[in-house]
């Protein structure tokens, strides 16, 4: 879908919900057409629904709440979200692309932040934005190390091995220490 | 058939001759195989982790790698190298107009891994 029917897809979300909660709130007596419409012409259109029994009041407030409904998922679906598994873009030109699978960045990471003296196992996740990568290690500790010591090391470690390897800038390096083994089912992405 | 009288190699052999130059560069451990959208498919076989694409008359392509994990690793460097050796390798066999070579790194191989 091009970006002129996304945008008229979420044009017509936002009518159908605007309607479908004027339409519900002045069926159902909440509120009056002159106070939820910011116009005359919207209030004019609202009037009709004012004071509705039986089957009339019925189908009014069906209509309504299928109004809101298809708003919803029509915003839903057409509101574009950030992909959690889209790899990282290292350079974009004329030549073409240069992609980095998250999987590789995670490796990369957990193995630059292994070579600190210290760590006994390592889990990362990664996340991107407008300064650089977000990057939250978990790190097991020998327990005769120290922890404070380690976990610095790892930061500047993680920090210089990826500014090394990507040619990008990291915006923040996180770091949790334990000294118990990592849980094999706890996976941080 | 191309323009400028140039010879346009089916997009098995194209997938071959990138793979072929690929595996030479150095740095790159393997080309992956992430799945079947990028793969090259002829009659009875197939060319994984290499995608030969026909954008106008240009041939343009995906490619998916696995880099060595060393200390001298630079990833955008890794992939000029790539992207060159791709170019150069088709235009060696005469194929042309070159478009976008995309490199996608899908890993690291690592001696020992802490994961």
């Amino acid at each position: 879908m091009n970006v002129f029917n996304r945008l008229l897809a979420i044009l017509v979300a936002l009518v159908l919900l605007v309607a479908g909660v004027a339409i519900l709130l002045v069926t159902t007596g909440t509120t009056s057409p002159s106070q939820i419409a910011g116009t005359t012409w919207f209030a004019d259109r609202l009037i009709p629904f004012v004071n509705l029994s039986g089957g009339s009041w019925d189908w009014a407030l069906g209509v309504s709440i299928a109004f809101i409904v298809i708003g919803i998922l029509l915003l839903a679906f057409e509101i574009p979200k950030p992909n959690a598994h889209a790899p990282f873009v290292l350079k974009q030109d004329g030549l073409g692309r240069v992609t980095l699978e998250r999987a590789g960045l995670r490796r990369l990471i957990n193995r630059a932040a292994g070579e600190v003296p210290g760590v006994m196992e390592v889990r990362s996740r990664v996340a991107e934005n407008n300064r650089g990568f977000d990057v939250h290690c978990r790190v097991s500790v020998d327990p005769t190390a120290d922890v404070s010591q380690v976990t610095t090391s790892v930061q500047q470690h993680v920090q210089d091995a990826v500014q090394h390897f990507l040619g990008r800038p990291i915006a923040e390096v996180q770091v949790d220490a334990q000294l118990e083994p990592l849980n094999p089912n706890g996976q941080l992405r | 058939m191309a323009a400028s009288g140039q010879r346009r190699p089916s997009d098995i052999t194209l997938a071959r001759i990138i793979a072929e130059a690929v595996r030479q560069v150095p740095g790159v451990a393997r080309i992956s195989a992430p799945g079947v959208a990028a793969a090259t498919y002829g009659v009875g076989t197939e060319v994984s982790g290499i995608a030969v694409r026909r954008v106008d008359a240009a041939v343009a392509a995906d490619v998916h790698v696995t880099a060595v994990y060393q200390p001298e690793l630079d990833l955008p460097e890794l992939a000029r190298r790539v992207r060159g050796a791709v170019v150069q390798a088709l235009k060696q066999h005469g194929v042309g107009p070159i478009g976008q070579v995309d490199v996608v790194i899908d890993d690291l191989e690592v001696g020992s891994q802490h994961t």
